[in-house]
């Protein structure tokens, strides 16, 4: 069992082995060993080459949340069966919102023909607009159903590109 | 003194507001819109009042809800903080019409300053430094007119905004050119192309001062606040002292500031902004409000703004002299954006899982969100304001640094790391920075690397996902988790 955990938008493959309180971890292919333990406050205090690192740390669902030296993260976990190669699941073919915020317009309709650089979607964040490009030429499909001026979650399925 | 306030206003400065009322025995009422019934400015005041929906304009901007509200609830008087109402004079005018008091300038300052031209119109006739250019339309000699401002110089459009119709002219060769230019796009633009010249400032620092006055004539300032770390012009990082003037120029600035104030009959706390740049400096505008960055001042002059602006509301004499107000030590302060600095500083909402806030000497934190809280794009992503205050400007720093590194958000993305490279940065230690400088440093600003620590928290800290007894160390010798054998606990 590995673990694919995706930071904004950088993928890791992670497979991490822990027995009492040292861990053995392959982080890309790199192998680290440390020790760790657990505070009552929730911290975790993790031990690696000498260097001694507070992080705390949630989660919900398939989303964690960890800070750490002053940064606070949020990482998307996958498990996957195989250690394989991480998988492109993102292609040029779909376009998903990078925001939470609200539809202002659809430029275009589903099966209409579009080209590379045309704005299909704009969207509004704390009073900033977003404009969804086509990343190519294609024909419009499964834009999304949300209404204008409704709202939109980040990566939610905007639209997907079919050959003509 | 008054019985109770209504805050017209949500997040870290409503909270702020409140306290402060707290402090002085009065009673408080927040308003909010649906979406924030459980923000932390609701939990605190004595009472709430529903205004609307998340909209704005149909809750927070809507000037007969806010109103109402107070009235229903028997208030005295309005705060409006900062940003929504606080500069909208018409507001302040209904709310003194329904028989309230507003707590800030009267309206007739607050529209009299928002109109650019006519405030610079007054500030020239007061002998205030403005940025030198031609007053009113362009005419005779432009190429004098040219030479006297100076170069580099910028071509304007009177009636301009946004960028059009404006030109910087580096040489007095490029002058007709750009003066054709700028008037082309002025006409197609606003349909009037009448031109200005004002002198240009390429590397200019935004320098504010603090204003006091009160009801009765009295006008002190608080000193100046040095704000030119700014992204998308917005200010991210302020300072007080401001490291790049000498007594000397802060002499004369506050004496400007309080000519400014005197001139616009200034009643109650508002700022006068100033750019600086070798060694003169020019009215840029004055802000009729409290501003967000207010709490440096309180840290180096020990004076509560908030405080006085009820007071004087209220009609009491400002009682501070200007020999009383000292500036002590120094002060900074970061803003805490939900937002990625990586991504063009793009809006991070999401849900605040678990907040652990710096703590220790000198350190003040002015918060607007709560555990459990979800922090919309409905609304302006400042989290909070963390504010720290020691002896010098270095030891400033270092503070701030290492409060960054302690400021714990689980939940959201935060712009921490930003700040903390800022606090780090040569040029900023060194105080050498314009309000250029996130545009000239950190044009293409990234993450730092994943460490393998990150990786480690994220597997080991969800494996055990927190709450589960079994996975809790107890010293109870009687607890059954630390029994040692005979059972076994399902799995």
């Amino acid at each position: 069992m590995a673990d694919i955990l995706t930071i904004g938008s950088s993928k890791h493959n992670v497979k991490l082995r822990r027995t009492g309180s040292n861990f053995t971890i392959d982080f890309d292919n790199e192998i680290f060993e440390g020790h760790f333990s657990r505070k009552n406050d929730g911290r975790l205090e993790i031990i690696l080459n000498d260097n001694r690192t507070i992080a705390y740390s949630d989660k919900k669902g398939n989303e964690i949340y960890v800070h750490l030296n002053g940064i606070n993260y949020f990482i998307i976990k996958k498990s996957v069966r195989v250690s394989g190669q991480v998988s492109d699941e993102v292609s040029d073919d779909v376009v998903l919102s990078p925001i939470t915020g609200k539809l202002l317009d659809k430029k275009a309709e589903d099966g209409t023909k579009v080209s590379k650089g045309d704005v299909i979607i704009i969207l509004e964040a704390m009073k900033m607009e977003h404009r969804l490009i086509s990343p190519r030429d294609g024909v419009l499909s499964k834009l999304t159903s949300a209404e204008v001026g409704g709202q939109v979650k980040e990566g939610e399925l905007m639209f997907e590109l079919e050959d003509e | 003194m008054f019985t109770k306030i209504l805050v017209a206003n949500r997040g870290e400065i409503a909270c702020r507001i409140i306290k402060a009322c707290q402090e002085m025995t009065i009673k408080t009422v927040a308003i909010y819109s649906d979406i924030d019934s459980e923000s932390p400015h609701v939990m605190m005041a004595d009472e709430s009042v529903e205004i609307g929906p998340a909209n704005p304009s149909e809750s927070y901007l809507n000037f007969d809800k806010v109103i109402n509200a107070a009235k229903e609830t028997n208030s005295d008087a309005i705060h409006p903080g900062y940003g929504f109402l606080s500069e909208n004079g018409e507001f302040a005018q209904c709310v003194i019409d329904s028989g309230l008091i507003f707590i800030g300038p009267d309206p007739e300052t607050i529209r009299l300053m928002g109109d650019k031209a006519e405030s610079k119109k007054m500030m020239i006739e007061a002998g205030v430094p403005t940025i030198p250019g031609s007053d009113g339309e362009l005419s005779g000699n432009i190429d004098t007119v040219a030479r006297d401002i100076g170069y580099p110089l910028m071509v304007k459009a009177a009636a301009g905004g946004g960028g059009k119709g404006m030109r910087v002219v580096l040489s007095p060769e490029d002058l007709e050119s750009s003066l054709d230019a700028a008037k082309n796009e002025a006409r197609n633009s606003f349909g009037n192309d009448t031109l200005i010249l004002e002198k240009f400032l390429d590397s200019p620092r935004h320098i504010e001062v603090q204003i006091l006055g009160d009801n009765h004539g009295n006008i002190i300032h608080l000193f100046e606040r040095e704000c030119s770390i700014q992204r998308r012009h917005q200010k991210i990082v302020e300072e007080s002292p401001s490291p790049a003037i000498n007594n000397k120029i802060r002499k004369m600035m506050g004496d400007a500031a309080i000519k400014a104030a005197k001139v616009a009959n200034y009643k109650n706390a508002g700022t006068v902004e100033f750019l600086y740049q070798n060694g003169d400096f020019y009215f840029l505008e004055m802000n009729t409000r409290l501003q967000v960055e207010h709490g440096v001042t309180e840290m180096v002059c020990g004076i509560d703004i908030v405080k006085w602006q009820i007071k004087i509301a209220y009609g009491e004499n400002l009682t501070l002299s200007q020999k009383d107000v000292k500036q002590r030590g120094h002060s900074i302060e970061c803003r805490i954006y939900a937002e990625d600095p990586s991504r063009n500083f793009l809006p991070t909402p999401g849900i605040v899982h678990r907040m652990i806030l710096p703590e220790g000497p000198g350190v003040r934190n002015d918060v607007g969100i709560s555990e459990g809280q979800e922090v919309t794009s409905a609304y302006d992503p400042l989290l909070a304001k963390l504010v720290v205050w020691d002896s010098d400007r270095n030891s400033a720093i270092d503070r701030m640094d290492n409060a960054l590194a302690n400021f714990v958000i689980l939940g959201l993305i935060t712009n921490q790391p930003f700040l903390r490279d800022i606090m780090q940065n040569k040029d900023f230690i060194k105080c050498s920075f314009s309000t250029n400088f996130v545009d000239e440093h950190y044009a293409n600003w990234a993450h730092p690397e994943i460490p393998v620590e990150l990786m480690v928290a994220a597997l080991l800290g969800t494996k055990s996902s927190g709450n589960e007894p079994a996975q809790k160390s107890t010293r109870d010798p009687y607890s059954p988790w630390s029994s040692k054998g005979g059972w076994r606990q399902g799995n």
